[in-house]
């Protein structure tokens, strides 16, 4: 598989006042090209981090990462214009202008003085390009923000809890770029501490915990690996529960009660009307229970995060592409 | 597609990548972003008030009327000179006899003696003069606004966060801090400039607009010691280096406010206290400030204490031209050399 973004053993310790810090704990993940590939973990453990090492804005103690193929720190001059990256949030000098702050950046990186109106007007931000960038809403910082990614025309592009403190138009706005970018064949890794989000824009995840890669892969197979993990499941809706529990509980079938409805454990949703059918019982609502990330994420959190590093091990579920 | 913040077509028009930068295009970005911020603004302002402000205060201490004022005390006190040379005679006289000692000297002659015109500090209004008066006492005025330009050109790129933006797009790290020193001294020295020649432009004006008129008989004005020049390149090459060591402290504190604050603290505790209370005054030869005067006056002198094999005393030490230019590009280098290892080294949070 082809990787944009490779990382292995990526250890960062950080030192603030004497005390040490351990953010990132020997990650190894892999990022494949193309489509969006989300970096879900729980607030402090350590995707902030791993995007800085990334862009050489924070030494690694150990480890070893790539980005198309090149290493980095060391050889990011030669990739750098492939990449275009928000980490936390967008940072501009307030002072000046949302043209006058890409104006720079186009300095710094010999892009065309045209380039700036181009992705001013692609971020739909032609009219407030002379307003002070204090004066911008969250919302049209972060279109800045991405206003200054385009301008290298990246291959790839990092964002990083790109939908903070925006709201639901801004989260979806946000979103949809995300997903349009992917599917002009760019890779977008984003990295977020929201299931749905990820969910909803990723094609591929990975999850981590504590500094170190939980699980990765297909967000569909890392579903698919939640359910079997726990067997199938439907979600029954019938006129009288308590009979219906009573009858496929004879039939040999796991039923738990939620909300007036049964939760039935079975791979074959025909057996469950079958059974209740030959009692009389007719079914009004049968919905099959998708295992959702956030089972899948909390499953492998909550192992992390309580147990020891045996535990976390075994807990631990590694996609095709980790090292 | 109204729905992304993209429009499909964000691929560049232009139909290139970027096209990378030189270093000199990579300075020229940064001496852009000075030339846009507001303190720079302000910082000219301030200059260009502060050099009117000198300018009107050397035109009032020329002007005609103050120079004939001045020169008819002058002659009072040259018609008065005799008599007080008489009275300290009269008094003399009158000692000697009280205690019979006629070695007894109360220096009347000298008494008697008027200072000259040059002494009193009354001469023709020159430009150039009045120049290199306000050049001098401006000059360290003009480093610590260099050095203020320096210190938030570059505290500000991390109080904001943008150096972390800045590094996405131009991650390495010696090139993007030589290219900040650059344009902080490129500031500092407009400073300079823009100080020296607004004063020039003054004074010729104080010049012309003061001249005396011919009853007034002043001596010709003793020639300056060196060409204004000479001063003027030296002010702005202190400004240029302050302006570097600005941004340098910059990127070593990473905030205006530590560097402000680490500087004046240097100048109250080091140079203020340390200096003069330890080793009788020795240190004084290792004082920026005094080789700062060292540099700008062409030599200067301190009091120390010297020992000689039976006893010590205080005496005047000289400092000389040499000692201050190297001392200060010794000190100019390392600051620059820890800026730059400790900006390459440390990450950018
Ligand atoms: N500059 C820093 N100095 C010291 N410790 C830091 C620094 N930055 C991050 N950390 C610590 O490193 C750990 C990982 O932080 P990081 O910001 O990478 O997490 P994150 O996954 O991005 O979290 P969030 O979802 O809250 O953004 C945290 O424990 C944090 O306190
Ligand atoms: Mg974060």
């Amino acid at each position: 598989m082809d990787v944009a973004v490779r990382t292995v053993n990526l250890r960062k310790t950080y030192l603030s006042r004497g005390s040490r810090r351990v953010a990132v704990t020997g990650l190894s993940m892999a990022v494949p090209l193309g489509g969006v590939h989300g970096f879900l973990g729980p607030n402090g453990s350590g995707k902030t981090t791993t995007i800085r090492m990334l862009l050489g804005l924070v030494r690694a103690d150990s480890g070893t990462a790539e980005v198309f193929g090149e290493a980095v720190p060391k050889r990011l001059p030669h990739v750098i214009d492939r990449v275009g990256a928000i980490v936390e949030s967008p940072k501009f000098f307030p002072a000046f202008t949302a043209r006058q702050n890409l104006v720079l950046l186009a300095g710094a990186i010999g892009s065309p003085r045209q380039r700036v109106d181009e992705v001013l007007e692609a971020t739909h931000l032609r009219d407030r390009g002379r307003d002070r960038y204090a004066g911008f809403s969250l919302g049209m910082k972060q279109r800045l923000a991405i206003a200054a990614t385009l301008l290298k025309d990246p291959d790839l592009l990092i964002f990083d809890e790109p939908t903070n403190g925006l709201d639901p138009a801004g989260i979806r706005e946000v979103r949809d770029t995300m997903k349009s970018l992917g599917a002009q064949g760019k890779t977008v890794l984003v990295s977020s501490h929201i299931l749905a989000e990820v969910e909803q824009v990723a094609d591929t995840v990975s999850i981590i915990g504590h500094g170190s890669l939980l699980a990765e892969g297909r967000v569909s197979d890392i579903l698919g690996g939640a359910g079997a993990a726990g067997a199938a499941q439907v979600r029954v809706g019938v006129a009288s529960p308590d009979r219906a529990a009573e009858v496929l509980a004879a039939d040999g079938f796991t039923v738990t009660r939620d909300d007036g409805y049964l939760v039935v454990g079975t791979d074959d949703p025909a057996a469950v009307t079958r059974s209740l059918a030959g009692h009389g019982l007719y079914v009004a609502e049968l919905v099959p229970v998708r295992p959702d990330l956030e089972s899948a994420f909390l499953a492998l959190t909550a192992d992390e995060g309580l147990g020891s590093d045996a535990d976390r091990a075994a807990g631990r579920r590694t996609g095709a592409g980790a090292a | 597609m109204s729905n992304t913040l993209v429009s499909p077509d964000s691929r560049p028009r232009t139909d290139r990548r970027p096209q990378g930068t030189s270093l000199a295009g990579l300075v020229g970005v940064e001496l852009r972003r000075l030339w846009w911020r507001r303190l720079t603004k302000v910082a000219v302002v301030a200059v260009v008030l502060f050099t009117g402000a000198s300018v009107y205060n050397a035109y009032s201490q020329s002007s005609p009327e103050r120079i004939a004022q001045q020169l008819d005390e002058y002659r009072i006190l040259q018609q008065q000179a005799p008599r007080i040379a008489e009275e300290c005679r009269q008094q003399q006289a009158v000692e000697r006899d009280r205690s019979g000692d006629q070695s007894i000297d109360f220096g009347c002659d000298e008494q008697g003696q008027t200072p000259t015109l040059e002494q009193m500090g009354l001469a023709l209004p020159v430009a150039d003069t009045i120049t290199d008066g306000i050049a001098r006492t401006s000059s360290l005025l003009l480093a610590f606004v260099a050095l203020l330009l320096g210190a938030s050109f570059v505290g500000a790129e991390f109080s904001t966060g943008s150096m972390g933006l800045w590094l996405t797009f131009q991650p390495r790290r010696l090139r993007v801090a030589s290219t900040k020193l650059v344009a902080a001294a490129v500031g500092g020295a407009a400073v300079a400039v823009l100080c020296l020649v607004l004063t020039n432009l003054g004074a010729r004006m104080v010049a012309v607009v003061n001249r005396p008129g011919s009853d007034l008989d002043l001596p010709p004005v003793p020639a300056l010691g060196e060409p204004l020049v000479v001063l003027g390149l030296r002010i702005v090459a202190l400004a240029l280096g302050a302006g570097i060591v600005g941004a340098a402290l910059g990127l070593v504190l990473r905030h205006t406010a530590a560097v402000v604050g680490v500087v004046l603290g240097f100048a109250v505790v080091v140079e203020g206290i340390v200096m003069q209370a330890f080793l009788q005054g020795r240190l004084q030869r290792w004082s920026v400030l005094k080789n700062i005067e060292a540099f700008i006056e062409r030599g200067t002198s301190y009091f120390a204490e010297t020992c000689g094999p039976t006893s010590c005393e205080f005496t005047q030490q000289t400092l000389s031209y040499t000692h201050g230019w190297v001392f200060l590009s010794s000190v100019l280098l390392l600051v620059v050399l820890v800026g730059l290892v400790a900006f390459r080294r440390r990450d950018v949070t």
